[in-house]
């Protein structure tokens, strides 16, 4: 279709110059068909975008332009059916814009092209604010549990470890015998007090008391340590985000004046 | 695209209910933050790890979420396909066994359990229906989904601008200010902790400066004098009952290794205060890390605050171009 309506161009160009007001597809002096093209494909592309058949009267040039202009716009449409991969995507043929087979205007597009990454921007914001309320659900936890040491160092009582973690199954807890222990080696060290009476199933008491505390301590900063960073990542994210959605209203706002001004103007 | 031309008719011509209008609650009404999410009015923990589903409970909703999902793609691709064929209408029958696995029978009773939409597999329904009911399906998903902890894959869930947390529907500014406040909470949680260490130090360098002063007072005031023992355990005993601490706490060397029938002449008694002193110097220094850490708490307690407070800002200001640009 594209091809036909250049050949139809060229048509029109050579008519003009030669004083030529109007031709039939057959006159081969002003018109060449596009060879990649058989005559039933010509006919078939022509009789249904332009709604005519190819082999019939003359056309003036008005309507041959009017007639190439159709096949270019549909040949964008179909266009913007395939795969940006495939050279489709958004097409804009005479002004006219067509994605995904059909035709939308510019604003309608622009929109859903801010409105897509409004949702990538929510799918990042999503993934931060996850990782600050999974480390506030650890940090919320490290917290019961060294005031759990806190109260029974006071009462001057000895501690059972086993109290530390949840007791249900590992997958339903919300801090596990086996969660604790990985967090005391990993954010204290091989070293960590905590980890030896977590295997041991041991008591907490006497000198140990304030080392399973300071460990505590510094699972609770370092946790708090990574939400700071999440934090400030989501404060940037939600900039963006601000910015897009400003932006978004000013096109449309944009477009609004525009209209008005055409519509006064003309 | 239908999320720009929402077509209202297609409400009635799928038999959705107005849950509102029957005074029933319904799956995917949408709820108004009930359960006051994110309120910053007392700092208090919101748990946002899911509600707390059993594990049967939880293979039920996966297997609810997977059809939901597989659904909707199948949807959304069909519509393409339509488009592309030149159709504007199509049935679950035209779907066949699409998605994988699943029977236009399974695809009817997912809609009806996820939406409450009553069709049969030969409704002929437009393209722009389908395509709502493929979003509300992806948005019915999110919801279930929000039910699950974050460890299972649930947690704060966006689709569609939406935002879900622990099954129900919520704005973006509940979910930043619940996170917000539990952050605030537990840094609230920590300097607690932290002000009662402080308190707990103060009150023993209190009590060591003065069992300090008695030590001063009882020491020998020539070189040859020697007080015994006893005299100091008496002292240290009528001072236990006063402060509540043993003067061992401060000076544990002495205390352990006095012997009872003993004299100590002024000597002595130097190193005694001496071992004292360090133990209020030691003290003052734990303080100080303690007041470190008490500074930087409360720091980043109000960088915590300064970020939510802007973040209202920034919102209130989007709401205010929106509407001067749109209005």
């Amino acid at each position: 279709m594209a091809q036909l309506a250049q050949a139809i161009y060229k048509a029109i160009d050579v008519a003009r110059k030669n004083g030529i007001s109007s031709f039939l597809p057959s006159d081969s002096d002003v018109l060449t068909p596009p060879d990649s093209s058989t005559h039933a494909e010509i006919e078939s592309a022509f009789s249904e975008v332009v709604g005519r058949s190819w082999s019939g009267s003359e056309l003036n040039l008005r309507q041959w332009a009017w007639a190439a202009r159709q096949l270019e716009n549909e040949s964008g449409r179909i266009l913007s059916s395939l795969p940006r991969a495939q050279g489709g995507g958004i097409q804009n043929v005479n002004g006219r814009w067509f994605v995904n087979g059909q035709a939308y205007s510019f604003v309608e597009i622009c929109t859903a092209n801010r409105v897509h990454t409004y949702f990538a921007i929510d799918d990042l914001l999503q993934f931060n604010l996850n990782t600050i309320s999974a480390n506030n659900s650890l940090t919320h936890k490290l917290n019961e549990i060294q005031n759990k040491v806190a109260d029974s160092k006071s009462g001057n009582i000895y501690f059972l470890v086993e109290h530390l973690w949840d007791d249900k199954s590992d997958s339903n807890a919300k801090l596990s015998r086996s969660k604790l222990k990985e967090l005391a080696l990993g954010l204290v060290g091989t070293d960590s007090v905590l980890a030896v009476k977590i295997d041991a199933d041991s008591i907490v008491r006497g000198e140990d008391w304030d080392s399973v505390k300071e460990e505590l301590s510094t699972m609770i900063a370092a946790k708090s340590a990574d939400n700071q960073i999440a934090q400030q990542r989501s404060e940037s994210i939600v900039n963006v985000r601000s910015n897009l959605l400003d932006g978004l209203s000013n096109l449309l706002k944009g477009q609004q004046n525009l209209n008005g001004s055409i519509s006064r103007n003309f | 695209m239908g999320y720009i031309h929402p077509i209202e008719s297609a409400e009635c011509r799928l038999g959705f209910t107005r849950p509102e209008a029957k005074g029933a609650p319904s799956h995917n009404m949408i709820t108004s933050n009930s359960t006051g999410f994110g309120n910053l009015s007392s700092v208090t923990w919101t748990d946002m790890d899911g509600t707390g589903l059993t594990e049967f409970e939880n293979d039920a909703l996966n297997t609810r979420i997977s059809n939901q999902a597989n659904l909707s793609t199948a949807l959304l691709s069909a519509i393409l396909g339509a488009t592309n064929g030149g159709l504007d209408s199509f049935s679950l029958t035209d779907l066949g066994n699409h998605p994988t696995g699943q029977t236009p029978a399974l695809n009817l009773q997912t809609l009806k359990k996820a939406l409450g939409v009553n069709l049969s597999a030969a409704t002929q329904l437009t393209l722009q229906e389908w395509r709502r009911l493929a979003i509300s399906l992806e948005n019915d998903a999110a919801l279930q989904a929000s039910k699950r902890s974050v460890n299972d894959g649930g947690g704060v869930k966006t689709v569609n601008g939406k935002w879900f947390i622990n099954g129900q529907e919520v704005n973006l500014l509940d979910v930043y200010m619940a996170c917000r406040v539990n952050q605030v909470s537990n840094f609230d949680g920590s300097l607690k902790l932290h002000m009662n260490d402080l308190t707990a130090s103060n009150k023993l360098v209190k009590a060591a400066n003065e069992w300090l002063a008695k030590i001063r007072a009882l020491k020998p005031t020539d070189t040859s004098s020697k007080i015994a023992w006893s005299k100091i355990t008496a002292a240290g005993n009528s001072f236990s009952s006063t402060f509540g601490y043993l003067p061992s706490v401060f000076m544990p060397t002495a205390w352990g290794s006095a012997d009872a029938g003993e004299s100590y002449n002024y000597l002595k008694f130097d190193t005694w205060v001496e071992e004292c002193k360090n133990y209020v110097s030691q003290k003052d220094t734990d303080n100080q890390v303690t007041q470190q850490k008490l500074e930087q708490l409360t720091n980043r307690r109000g960088e915590v605050l300064e970020g939510l407070t802007s973040f209202i800002k920034s919102q209130s200001q989007n709401g205010q171009v929106t509407a001067r640009n749109l209005g």
